[in-house]
């Protein structure tokens, strides 16, 4: 306590602006060492008039705080007790004043135009109401991208452990949540369900929770892989005190939820690559999935075949596209102009391990296109249920009467129905 | 611009009272301060309930834990080769 009577609860610096857009919070409980780095991440990526950025000092001890203080750039809450992961955001999001939260761990630094990238998200569609980060570690493997959720609670961060720089799970989709680390909720959402569920004090589980009730109230829960977070904690803690957490609070998480988690698959005995599959796609809405392999014979015809891609993607198939040039297409840029960008926009997974593709058991495709002039030599692909997926070529050379015609055998051939009818596509999106 | 002068006009009845109860807690109204004690005390309420678990799931690990050495003690001190030896070792005990 200061002289001449108690600290200010909420300390707003006089570079912060006062109408901001995005109102980022931040957690900081004892070493401010890293949440500086965090900061001045924050900064690096511009929009500082758009942005304000709440620390909200959880518990921390007045001495740690000082440093936090003295800055101008930061609205500083204080919190004598540690309120817990959710009960520290709750405080957070009651003082923000933009219509987006955007929550950061203090051990995370964001890459230069990761905020750029999320608001591009979420702006996209009115009922989306989270956007969440591809998540790196501190060596740029691959930590979240996105997460998949089972009935019996137990979730798994999806593509954890690639190595950095892979190209993998790099497009738009809906999924079951998304950490709280690099994670944006438009305010009308975060009202809507109330915020975090302070019940999982201290943490684990509130993102898991705050994921489900947005999704329950209507909302789209969406992975942006272009916004890009790195974390830089390591993520093998496993003290006693932590799994005892986990445990409690996926009780009390099944407690909760456990008329939805029940319309959720059953967690295999073993999560590998195809339940990881299965997974992403139930919780894209179980759309038809389609299969376009594209081999290096058909270069001259590519761009039609792209186009046939995203015609048929943004009709609302799960699209992959095998192709082993995928990997020498240019990557995503910040004003997302490249084909990556396009592709990603509309959900499609661009592979370039063919092999690895056609090896993920139980990915289950209705149909497979093979774009390529060259004979079709692979084995038969075969699904879970043992039956055997239906193979159409398409030949470029065919024009646009030749593309109809593929689709409308694909349609035909697919077990489920699109929820538009792809026949309707305008063949003048085809042509790329 | 004041912060009063912030408040759109056009805000909803429910938007104007979340911006008017961000200015107490900004300011530090004496409401603002309880609710912030209360919620202080919530979470160190929430804390002690928390630890109080964790001490429970501790104590029946560690039972858990001396129950199964037990067991394992009695059948070790069940075996042929160990009950000899013990008998052997008392002979040796007595003869000297």
């Amino acid at each position: 306590m200061k002289d001449g009577g108690p600290a200010p609860l909420v300390q707003r610096g006089s570079d912060v602006p006062g109408s901001p857009l995005v109102s980022t919070c931040i957690l900081v409980l004892s070493d401010p060492t890293l949440a500086l780095g965090c900061l001045d991440s924050l900064a690096a990526a511009g929009r500082s008039d758009e942005t304000e950025t709440i620390v909200v000092a959880n518990g921390m001890s007045e001495s740690a705080r000082r440093v936090l203080e003295e800055r101008n750039d930061i609205v500083l809450v204080r919190s004598d007790t540690n309120l817990g992961f959710a009960g520290g955001n709750n405080l957070a999001g009651e003082i923000a004043r933009g219509r987006y939260l955007l929550f950061v761990n203090d051990d995370s630094t964001v890459t230069a135009d990761c905020m750029t990238q999320l608001l591009a998200t979420a702006e996209r569609d009115q009922g989306i109401g989270a956007v969440g980060c591809r998540i790196l570690s501190a060596d740029g493997s691959l930590q979240e991208a996105g997460s998949a959720l089972w009935s019996d609670g137990w979730a798994e961060h999806v593509g954890v452990g690639l190595p950095a720089g892979t190209r993998r799970y790099s497009f738009v989709r809906d999924v079951d949540y998304v950490s709280a680390n690099g994670l944006m909720v438009t305010r009308s959402a975060w009202s809507a369900v109330g915020g975090f569920d302070e019940r999982y004090f201290p943490a684990y589980y509130e993102d898991v929770d705050l994921c489900m009730a947005l999704r329950k109230h209507g909302f789209r829960v969406v992975y942006e892989p272009r916004a890009r977070l790195y974390h830089l904690e390591s993520q093998s803690t496993t003290s006693r005190y932590h799994n005892f957490l986990m445990t409690r609070n996926r009780n009390r998480f099944v407690d909760k939820w456990k008329v939805e988690l029940a319309a959720l698959g059953d967690r295999p005995e073993r999560i590998d690559a195809s339940a990881i599959e299965r997974s992403i796609h139930r919780a894209r809405g179980s759309p038809p999935r389609l299969l376009m392999v594209m081999d290096g014979e058909v270069n001259g015809a590519r761009a039609f075949l792209w186009g046939a891609v995203e015609a048929l993607a943004a009709v609302g198939w799960a699209m992959t596209v095998a192709s082993p040039a995928a990997g020498d297409e240019p990557d995503f840029r910040p004003d997302r102009s490249t084909r990556a960008d396009r592709m990603a926009d509309v959900g499609v997974d661009v592979r370039a391990d063919v092999d690895e593709v056609l090896a993920t058991a139980g990915t289950d495709w209705d149909a497979a296109v093979m774009a390529t002039t060259t004979r079709w030599r692979r084995p038969p692909i075969i699904r879970a249920d043992g039956t055997e997926v239906p193979i159409v070529r398409l030949s470029p050379e065919e024009g646009d009467a030749g593309v109809r015609s593929a689709v409308s055998t694909i349609a035909g051939t697919a077990r489920h129905t699109p929820p538009s009818s792809p026949t309707a596509v305008n063949t003048g999106n085809l042509r790329g | 611009m004041t912060d009063a002068a912030q408040m759109e006009p056009a805000a909803g009845g429910d938007e104007a009272r979340r911006r008017i109860r961000q200015l107490e807690v900004e300011q530090g109204a004496p409401s603002a301060r309880a609710a912030q004690a209360e919620r202080e005390l919530r979470a160190a309420k929430a804390e002690i309930e928390v630890k109080d678990e964790y001490a429970s799931s501790l104590e029946s690990e560690l039972e858990e834990t001396l129950g199964f050495l037990r067991d394992k003690t009695a059948y070790i001190e069940s075996l042929p080769s160990v009950r000899l030896k013990v008998w052997v070792k008392g002979m040796l005990h007595q003869s000297n």
